[in-house]
């Protein structure tokens, strides 16, 4: 009898003893991830918010607007081609355009991450597209075809040129303008200066709009 | 055998937390769309967003969340049970594991060429117990 009681309460010892390393090891589990949790969370409040002024060294011809460019409500959206969430983004942002281009204008500023030379030669590229006036649909290619031009970007392009039956030799030459580069450069410090470190940054009225992840949540940001 | 088992298990249970630790960020930036913090050299922004980031819309970091928080319950367990099963355990996680890892090394070096410090991070937790636990394994033999 006794010895029986011995045993079960050194069961009972080792028992407490391994509950103790499960709690320990789900407590330091549980304070790792809602240390990082906080941790990230106030690294996104750091985020710059909120913008004054905006200047494109762009010439006028390359800068263009969708939607009215009148209207009251200004979308201005940083973004890189190569950039999955802001291609995402720019299908929420398409269609509401769609719907509610009358009282919005949008502009998407060509932020090219860590200033990388695909991207830039994506931004050129509808750039130059833009200057046939096929801006927007040369956009619409490049946000849905990145892995194609990451890779493959002479034989992708040429393929988007024929796509839109543009000029190939005009577009060419448009993508040679060193100008063009040097100001779209130019543009990418001056908006690391204003604050913008991530893609996408989509801004209302120079507020800061947090990233939508659905349509319905993007259409209840915009409209008041 | 036991005490070096022992240290094996210490080592893999701080690699995990390690990994785990590194992992969770990521996927917390993923899912709360927050931006990865980087050095001045850094491309983790890129490299986290890239089309390899992703695999069916599953972030890579999340694989490695579930992994690591394997290791460090199966490491837990071990300290547990003392089972060497545990070893064989690790073995079969972590194979796959560090293949994965070089695979995605030679990704962000070779075809996004962009560095992100909390990846090598975790491929470097990868190796090292990737070869404590070929060390471990060949020494049971």
């Amino acid at each position: 009898m006794s010895k029986k009681q011995k045993g079960g309460s050194k069961t009972a010892a080792t028992q407490s003893s391994s509950v103790k390393l499960y709690a320990g090891a789900g407590a330091v589990i549980a304070l790792i991830a809602i240390g990082i949790f906080i941790f990230v969370m106030n690294q996104r409040a750091e985020t710059v918010d909120s913008i004054t002024t905006v200047q494109s060294a762009l010439a006028a011809e390359d800068v263009h607007i969708k939607g009215n460019p009148n209207a009251a409500n200004t979308l201005v959206k940083y973004s890189d081609f190569g950039c999955v969430f802001c291609a995402n983004q720019h299908l929420l942002l398409k269609q509401f355009m769609e719907e509610h281009g009358n009282d919005f204008s949008l502009e998407i500023k060509h932020f090219p991450i860590n200033n990388n030379v695909p991207s830039r030669m994506a931004i050129s590229a509808a750039l130059s597209a833009g200057r046939q006036g096929a801006y927007w649909d040369m956009v619409d290619l490049l946000y849905a075809n990145a892995n194609e031009w990451r890779s493959n970007p002479q034989g992708a392009l040429t393929k988007y040129v024929e796509l839109l039956e543009l000029d190939l030799d005009q577009f060419t030459a448009d993508m040679n303008d060193e100008e063009m580069m040097y100001q779209v450069v130019k543009n990418y410090f001056s908006y690391t200066e204003l604050g913008i470190n991530a893609t996408p940054t989509l801004f209302l009225n120079g507020e800061r709009v947090q990233n939508p992840r659905t349509y319905d949540q993007l259409v209840q940001q915009l409209v008041k | 055998m036991e005490k070096k088992l022992f240290r094996y298990f210490v080592l893999a249970l701080i690699l995990g937390f390690i990994g785990f630790t590194d992992a969770t960020y990521l996927t917390a930036v993923h899912f709360l769309d927050g931006e990865v913090a980087c050095g001045e050299q850094g491309g983790c922004d890129e490299v986290t967003t890239s089309e390899y980031a992703t695999i069916a819309g599953i972030p890579v970091s999340l694989f490695g969340v579930v992994y690591y928080l394997a290791v460090v319950l199966i490491s837990v367990w071990w300290f547990d049970k003392r089972n060497s099963l545990a070893l064989n355990m690790i073995l079969f996680l972590v194979v796959p594991a560090f293949f994965m890892s070089a695979w995605f090394v030679y990704l962000m070096f070779f075809v996004i060429q962009a560095i992100c410090w909390w990846c090598l991070v975790s491929a470097a937790s990868t190796t090292i117990l990737f070869l404590a636990t070929l060390y471990m394994k060949l020494k049971s033999l």
